[in-house]
């Protein structure tokens, strides 16, 4: 068989988390840390870890893409990009045209850190700017103000990086369209390449996730977002980007090829605190997932045999209901083939009947096997998926051996 | 035969008829130290978390009086609830005395009257008892002038206990030996013993618990039911103590149990006549009734596979207990499920409490209507318990639904308010009693449909939790009332239909179409949601189709998180039914029981 997922079987990617930031924001809960307490050291710890993999079965694949991610990579000093750099370069087989993305903020923004960046080997930066409004910044605690992002945006416009992506944030308590609108113009204003939009999302252990609780915040109205999220999709369109997943937009061959690969089940490596790992041996009918310990006080004293704070193996079936949950989410959709093919996973007649009734209405668009939402399917994502994984008949195992 | 007292407590809920049991088990050392386990009587794990007894029982106990002879005191515990009302008054017969419990904190309230009232009925010497005297709260003379007026009885009458500290027990005790009358009963006459309760035991069958009013029972005799016609034998006979003590006959006055294989309870209903084959009474015990399912609700397994072990679970709660009856039903909305009759509302919650608690099932109930009858066009007589059964609005000619007689006890202050409440029931207002200067008993006639939803929270609601109710049923009467029908998106959900009044069907139509907007979550498409009374649409509402439910949120490489939320998704749609293509959560089916109705 030579699908191309079988072929991506033996390629990985490696993510690489910097969990450093200049200040909390307030609906961010992701791993971080403010405090300068822990941070001597980290990359040779980093180094020490990377070594560490150099001798595992990951160093026996193509790395076709890497991605650091935070926290915020661009707290690294200059010297510390090509250290880390020249460690992976050491350590494992890195395709000439790797993907080398570096997540960026607008404070850490110079020309020359720039090309100090571009010098160490990443040619790919996301950097987050979120909004250009000083309201929004400021009840967002951003680290930057509305000039340090334009005048961040601006050096990255005139460096040697031609592919790099901006992080945007709708949805944002008592924003407009119009408000949304301008943030959206004012970004293309600077020929992004890729453009990720999230819609704010209040997760329990944020400040605003206690704001809401206390009702000093109110979240905005699922209509108003809807709105938002649907007018992004068809302006950016209309300006040559294509929606290829819920959060996502690209110009033609700009695709995160990273992000893609995290929902294909292509293999990654992890390393940094709370990193997480995805490991699948081919013709293997099991994977595994695994998370590095969350704190970094922890992460520099472990020894990186022990960075592990938990694992789970996941089954064929789990898999093909994440495969379904991720593919379902993306523009390219999936295949009943590949869902057979690679996670033995059948779609029973309930499934049929109700893929039918979507693409009757709209939701689906179905071309020979193949299962895509449409932009209005996108919308209601989580429902679709929810209830096609739902609709799984419990099909008996047959015994093969009959 | 003078030496046994027969007697049974009578008391309004809560007022501490269990608790007072337990004191008088263990000063007549009924019952040791180690058995005792607060309130013994209400031995159903239910029971006792709701602090309410709902099948009765029986204890013989054996007490050295001051006079130094040795008495028989046979306690009959009674149901404290209205739904159980029959019962009771099959107790009642049992006994020559009764204890009148009145908390002294609350004073007299309804079930006190009624059961009262029945037991004045019965001859009963009546020894009434403040309860509660160790209460700071307690209005010890207050309540004493209430119980004085109600039974015209002298202040040095009514004795004070506390069930909690045992004080004033023995006293009691001392009372029941001398104002009880003795059991009267012929022991040469042919056998007529009454049947005041029967429970099921896997092992023996239905175990009966008689009190003999004439002739004498030997263990083999051979037994008729009377009503039933049924024969069986005495296999085994006894007094029942803590365990059953097995003895080889029971003669007039006495009180105990009869095993005899029979299989089911049906055999061995409340109120029946137990007599012999061979030279048996000719008539049986006045006053037997077969008791007979007012509410009525449809009893869905959440999942339609499960509609086997959910009837094997309906049969096992049945073989304990005969007054709850279901036949097999379909619904085009819910699948295969039953409709069950049950003798009032807390009956209902009882068993489906009991159905999802100990029988661990996920089930769906429906609204809970009242049993109609109805003359159709044809001059065809039928009787209704199920709104589907309802012939269309056209066909019907005449409908009546069953009455009951509301006793409300309450402050005089809330006597505005209750009046309200009734008359908005389509209560026909009776009669106001004043028990002394602040307290009335006010009386109405109601539908009973009016009071089976949440007639007796809206009355608790109203008047601070002050006012109780007790009822009776009293016959039949014409009633205006239509089937109101629930369409989702032009197609009626059998399963939601109720049988309604008419004058109340267009602000009941409305109030139903929102709040199945309120529980019903957005789906893909939009949901029309239409009340209707025939064919035609009295209310309607829209339930807007999802717009957007994605998270667009980074999950990075950390899938699992994000798979683990929808598994948790997955859970949640257990607890929903599909109809057509309509997704309907549980709740939404007992939608009616949560309408707010102001
Ligand atoms: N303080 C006090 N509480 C009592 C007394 N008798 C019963 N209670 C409490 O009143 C509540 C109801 O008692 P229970 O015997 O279950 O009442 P029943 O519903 O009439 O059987 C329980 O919480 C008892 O503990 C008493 O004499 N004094
Ligand atoms: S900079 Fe990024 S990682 Fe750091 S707190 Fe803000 S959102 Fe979170
Ligand atoms: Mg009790």
């Amino acid at each position: 068989m030579n699908n191309w997922y079988n072929i991506n079987m033996r390629t990985t990617g490696i993510y690489i988390h910097i969990p450093f930031c200049k200040q909390a924001c307030s609906y961010c809960d992701f791993y971080f840390e403010t405090s300068l307490k822990h941070r001597d050291g980290f990359t040779e710890k980093l180094i020490e870890e990377i070594y560490h993999y150099g001798q595992s079965a990951f160093a026996e694949m193509q790395v076709s893409t890497i991605y650091f991610g935070g926290g915020t990579p661009s707290r690294l000093h200059s010297e510390e990009w090509t250290k880390i750099m020249s460690a992976l370069h050491k350590n494992f087989t890195i395709s000439p045209n790797a993907e080398c993305t570096a997540e960026v903020n607008p404070e850490d923004i110079t020309s020359k850190y720039l090309s100090g960046l571009y010098d160490s080997g990443i040619n790919r930066l996301s950097i987050g700017i979120q909004s250009f409004m000083p309201s929004i910044l400021e009840f967002m605690n951003r680290a930057h103000g509305s000039e340090a992002a334009e005048r961040a945006l601006l050096h990255i416009s005139n460096s040697k990086f031609d592919n790099w992506t901006a992080d945007l944030i709708y949805g944002n308590p008592n924003q407009s369209l119009e408000e949304f609108k301008a943030d959206v113009y004012k970004l293309l204003e600077f020929k992004p390449k890729h453009i990720s939009a999230y819609s704010l999302t209040v997760e329990p252990n944020t400040r605003l996730g206690s704001w809401v609780r206390k009702k000093k915040v109110v979240p905005q109205d699922d209509e108003n977002v809807a709105n938002q999220q649907q007018w992004l999709s068809d302006y950016l369109e209309s300006q040559g980007f294509s929606h290829y997943e819920v959060s996502n937009f690209a110009k033609p061959g700009f695709e995160s090829v990273h992000n893609s690969s995290y929902w294909n089940h292509v293999n990654y490596l992890g390393l940094g605190p709370s990193a997480h790992s995805f490991m699948w041996e081919e013709n293997s009918t099991s994977a595994k997932r695994w998370k590095n310990v969350s704190l970094l006080r922890d992460y520099m004293e472990l020894n990186p045999t022990k960075i592990i704070q938990y694992e789970e193996h996941l089954s064929l079936k789990t898999l093909a209901e994440e495969r379904i949950m991720t593919g379902l989410r993306t523009k390219k959709g999936l295949t009943i083939g590949e869902l057979s093919d690679r996670y033995n996973y059948n779609i029973g007649e309930k499934q049929h009947a109700y893929v039918k009734l979507l693409i009757q209405n709209g939701y689906i668009s179905g071309e020979d096997g193949g299962i895509a939402l449409t932009k209005k399917g996108l919308l209601i994502a989580d429902t679709i998926i929810l209830e096609l994984i739902s609709r799984q008949e419990d099909v008996p195992v047959l015994n093969k051996q009959h | 035969m003078e030496h046994i007292r027969n007697f049974c407590i009578i008391a309004h809920i809560d007022h501490g008829k269990s608790t007072l049991a337990d004191r008088l088990l263990e000063r007549t050392g009924s019952i040791t130290e180690r058995e005792m386990q607060s309130q013994v009587l209400d031995d159903m794990d239910l029971e006792r978390e709701r602090g309410i007894t709902i099948k009765s029982h029986a204890i013989k106990m054996s007490y050295k009086a001051n006079d130094g002879k040795e008495y028989v005191l046979n306690l009959i515990d009674t149901p404290g609830h209205v739904d159980f009302a029959y019962e009771v008054s099959r107790a009642l017969k049992a006994c020559e005395g009764a204890i009148l419990v009145v908390d002294a904190a609350q004073g007299v309230e309804a079930q006190t009257i009624s059961n009262l009232y029945q037991a004045i009925e019965q001859d009963l010497e009546i020894i009434p008892v403040l309860n509660k005297i160790d209460l700071p709260g307690a209005d010890v003379e207050a309540a004493a002038q209430q119980i004085m007026d109600l039974i015209g009885c002298e202040r040095e009458e009514i004795l004070p206990v506390s069930g909690k500290t045992g004080m004033g027990v023995e006293d009691l005790l001392e009372a029941i030996v001398a104002r009880v009358p003795a059991p009267k009963g012929d022991p040469n006459k042919p056998l007529k013993a009454l049947i005041f309760d029967s429970v099921f035991n896997t092992y023996r069958g239905s175990v009966v618990y008689v009190r003999i009013m004439d002739g004498v029972l030997h263990q083999g005799d051979e037994i008729l039911f009377m009503a039933v016609d049924q024969e069986y034998d005495a296999d085994e006979i006894g007094y029942l103590k803590l365990k059953p003590e097995p003895c080889k006959k029971l003669s007039a006055g006495e009180v105990g149990y009869i095993i005899g294989s029979v299989k089911t309870l049906e055999d061995t209903k409340v109120g029946d006549t137990v007599t012999t084959k061979k030279n048996g009474a000719t008539e049986p015990i006045a006053g037997y009734k077969e008791v007979k399912p007012m509410v009525f609700s449809g009893i869905y397994p959440t999942d339609s596979e499960d509609f086997e072990s959910l009837r094997a679970a309906l049969e096992k709660l049945q073989l304990n207990d005969a007054s709850l009856q279901f036949v097999p039903e379909t619904s085009a909305a819910l699948g295969f499920g039953f409709r069950a009759g049950f003798l009032g509302m807390l009956h209902m919650e009882i068993i489906q409490e009991r159905l999802e608690r100990e029988f661990d099932m996920n089930i769906i109930t429906t609204v809970p209507n009242v049993e109609y009858e109805i003359i159709d066009r044809n001059g065809k007589e039928l009787t209704v318990d199920n709104p589907s059964e309802m012939p269309d609005a056209g066909n019907v000619e005449k409908v009546f639904e069953p009455y009951i007689k509301a006793q409300i006890i309450t402050p005089a202050e809330y006597i505005g308010a209750i009046m309200k409440l009734c008359q908005e029931r389509r209560g026909v207002y009776r009669n106001t009693m004043y028990l002394d200067s602040s307290r009335v008993d006010i009386t109405y006639e109601l539908p009973l449909a009016e009071v089976v939803f949440d007639f007796y929270d809206k009355l608790k609601s109203n008047t601070r939790g002050y006012a109780s109710l007790d009822y009776e049923v009293i016959g039949y009467r014409p009633g205006n009332m239509v089937r109101l029908d629930i369409l989702l998106n032009g197609d009626p959900v059998d399963a939601l239909s109720s049988i309604v009044h008419r004058d109340k069907a267009y602000e009941w139509g409305k109030k139903l179409c929102a709040k199945l907007k309120e529980l019903i979550p957005r789906q893909m498409y939009e949901v029309a949601v239409q009340a209707a009374i025939g064919n035609k649409v009295i209310a309607r509402d829209t339930i807007r189709a999802l717009r957007k439910d994605v998270i667009a949120k980074c999950y990075g490489g950390d899938i699992t998180r994000k798979r683990k939320l929808l598994e948790k998704q997955k859970e949640g749609k257990k607890r929903m039914k599909q109809v057509g293509a309509v997704e309907i959560p549980q709740e939404a089916f007992l939608a009616v029981l949560s309408m707010n109705n102001d």
